[in-house]
């Protein structure tokens, strides 16, 4: 998969480069309605995101695809060079057009993609 | 099935945060087939504080009602339900700790221990992953591990059941919350369930601040504020982060964390849930409520005081693969490698947790032990205990349903009123939480 790189401001005020490949791509791969399919129904769809210590984050679909959103959100794995320390690895995502970090979620371990109920 | 009707009302108490909300569960009716007529159960109320927050989930097939809740209730205070008839839940779960016990670890019905450290059981209605480790799923679920495990109360539900059903007056108890199904092994854990979903502690001197209605000493206020900041040195704020955790109105954040107990570990906690090695050590965030009660501390009991929970935190973070981030490389003094507050400052944070000791919990006529009543009591009870124990319903109801459908609309009033509650007391505690 392609490589990504951003370089962003974390929570300790100085900027990091992160690297890893797009979110979309990985959703893409695992089969999940991106592009020219995300459209009628699937805009209700939502992207529940999991990290080890129970923690969650919820993005729209939608949020997530560049066609939609004027930005790239990456599943890094790289900080500065370094594979993401323990505590922060294996996976992060970073947004970086979110600005306060809290959706940049560490220890990434599960995602969900599911239909929202009202 | 005619003469429908929904009624649901909202009120809102005077700034006071709590909304009270009567359900007037769906009558159904039914035409013509009326000839015996079951009274069945009632809905149970559950309040709490609109900031706490509705994301909790009552299994559709175990709602709320009156009957079962005072079942679960007696069940919990039930001695029979164990192998040698002398421990109860309450052994190991005393209402005037705030349902712990006083011990580093319990000791069952085999005169074993139990290799952790009893739990409080309050605000369980919002807890998603219960025991230290996170392993089971729901009250329902969990119930039946204290009930049968050897080293507890050791005893099978078959057993219990067989018990239950010879002892006035739990067959007319049954069928009062349950109906026809009567006293069965679901049954058992359903009522237990429901009991403890009802032990809502939020009437603490905090929630009377962050309802407008307490003004902490200096010291509390200190205290609060270190619990909630995280320490920056080189901009002058002290803090010790506490709340990153334990934050928010509920006092802990449903996360599982290694707090740096120990560098080697006997109890891998959480690795042993999800056989992940990034897990060992870690284990769930536990609320603070009425923390100053439940002594000795954490999963093992290993600490006698509240001080020395605090010069853990302080002084004595014990580095590992899994400790958590949150914890390594923060300190009040600059380039510092341990929290280091002053002594000063640990007595604030011990003050603030004293806010959170909430008494009426502690003597809640609802949860005391329903038992200890006479037997001329006992035997007119026994006659028709719903009736001297329950309001009388001349409606026939069905709550079932009925109750499922009312709890949805419930949960959306909660939600949609916690906002205007949570900008009323934009105090402490209040906002989000977030993680990195
Ligand atoms: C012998 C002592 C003992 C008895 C009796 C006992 N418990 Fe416990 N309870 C514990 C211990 C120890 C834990 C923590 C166990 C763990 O995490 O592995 C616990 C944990 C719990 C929890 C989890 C709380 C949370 O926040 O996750 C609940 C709920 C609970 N007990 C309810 C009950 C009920 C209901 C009964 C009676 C049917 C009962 N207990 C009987 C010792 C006991
Ligand atoms: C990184 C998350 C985290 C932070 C920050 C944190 N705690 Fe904890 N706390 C935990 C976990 C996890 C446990 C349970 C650990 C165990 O028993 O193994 C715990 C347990 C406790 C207990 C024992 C609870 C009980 O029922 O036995 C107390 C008291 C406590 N913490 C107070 C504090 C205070 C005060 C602070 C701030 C100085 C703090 N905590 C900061 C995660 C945290």
């Amino acid at each position: 998969m392609k490589q990504v790189s951003h370089k962003v401001k974390d929570r300790d005020g100085k900027e990091h480069e992160f690297k890893g490949v797009a979110l979309i791509e990985i959703l893409e791969k695992a089969g999940v309605t991106t592009g020219a399919k995300l459209r009628g129904e699937n805009l209700v769809k939502y992207v529940l995101i999991t990290a080890a210590d129970g923690y969650e984050v919820l993005y729209a679909l939608a949020e997530i695809d560049p066609e939609f959103a004027d930005q790239l959100i990456l599943l890094a794995t790289e900080k500065d060079g370094q594979p993401l320390p323990a505590g922060e690895g294996p996976f992060r995502i970073i947004t970086p057009k979110d600005k306060k970090p809290a959706r940049w979620i560490r220890e990434v371990r599960s995602i969900k993609i599911a239909f929202a109920k009202n | 099935m005619s003469g429908r009707r929904k009624v649901l009302t909202k009120y809102k108490l005077g700034g006071s945060g709590w909304i009270v909300t009567i359900l007037s569960a769906t009558f159904c009716v039914f035409a013509g087939m009326v000839s015996v007529t079951h009274k069945a159960p009632v809905p149970y109320e559950l309040k709490y504080p609109a900031n706490f927050g509705s994301r909790f989930t009552i299994p559709a097939d175990n709602p709320t009602t009156q009957e079962g809740v005072y079942l679960g209730r007696m069940l919990f205070y039930e001695k029979r339900l164990s192998a040698n008839n002398k421990l109860s839940c309450e052994s190991c779960h005393e209402q005037k700790r705030a349902f712990t016990d006083g011990r580093p670890v319990s000791m069952g019905v085999d005169g074993s221990f139990t290799p952790r450290s009893s739990m409080s059981l309050a605000n369980l209605l919002w807890v998603r992953n219960f025991f230290w480790d996170g392993r089971s799923q729901s009250l329902e679920a969990q119930a039946a591990f204290p009930l049968t495990d050897p080293h507890e109360m050791g005893q099978t539900l078959a057993e219990s059941v067989k018990k239950l059903q010879k002892t006035a007056p739990y067959p007319a108890l049954f069928q009062g919350a349950f109906g026809e199904t009567g006293i069965t092994e679901q049954n058992i854990l359903k009522a237990l369930a429901q009991f403890e979903r009802t032990l809502i502690s939020a009437d603490s001197p905090y929630d009377r601040y962050m309802a407008g209605r307490y003004q902490p000493t200096e010291t509390e206020l200190r205290g609060m504020q270190l619990f909630e900041n995280g320490p920056d040195p080189r901009r002058g704020i002290r803090g010790a982060n506490c709340g990153h955790c334990h934050g928010g109105p509920k006092t802990f954040k449903e996360l599982f964390h290694n707090n740096g107990l120990d560098s080697a570990f006997t109890d891998p906690g959480r690795e042993k849930v999800t056989a992940q090695s990034m897990d060992k050590g870690r284990f769930r965030v536990p609320t603070l409520r009425n923390i100053l009660l439940t002594a000795p501390y954490m999963h093992d009991g290993r600490f006698k005081t509240i001080e020395s929970v605090l010069d853990h935190y302080s002084e004595h973070i014990q580095q590992s693969a899994t400790l958590s981030s949150f914890l390594q490389d923060i300190s009040n003094e600059e380039g510092g490698k341990s929290l280091s507050l002053a002594p000063q400052e640990k007595q604030d944070i011990i003050a603030f947790l004293g806010m959170l000791t909430d008494s009426a919990f502690m003597t809640n006529p609802a949860f005391t032990n329903p038992h200890s009543i006479s037997k001329a009591q006992q035997h007119a009870r026994n006659q028709d205990i719903q009736q001297q124990i329950f309001p009388v319903r001349s409606t026939p109801v069905r709550p079932h349903n009925a109750y499922v459908r009312a709890n949805r609309g419930y949960t959306n009033c909660l939600r949609r009123s916690s906002h205007a509650a949570r900008t009323q007391s934009a105090g402490l505690g209040i906002h989000e939480a977030s993680q990195p």
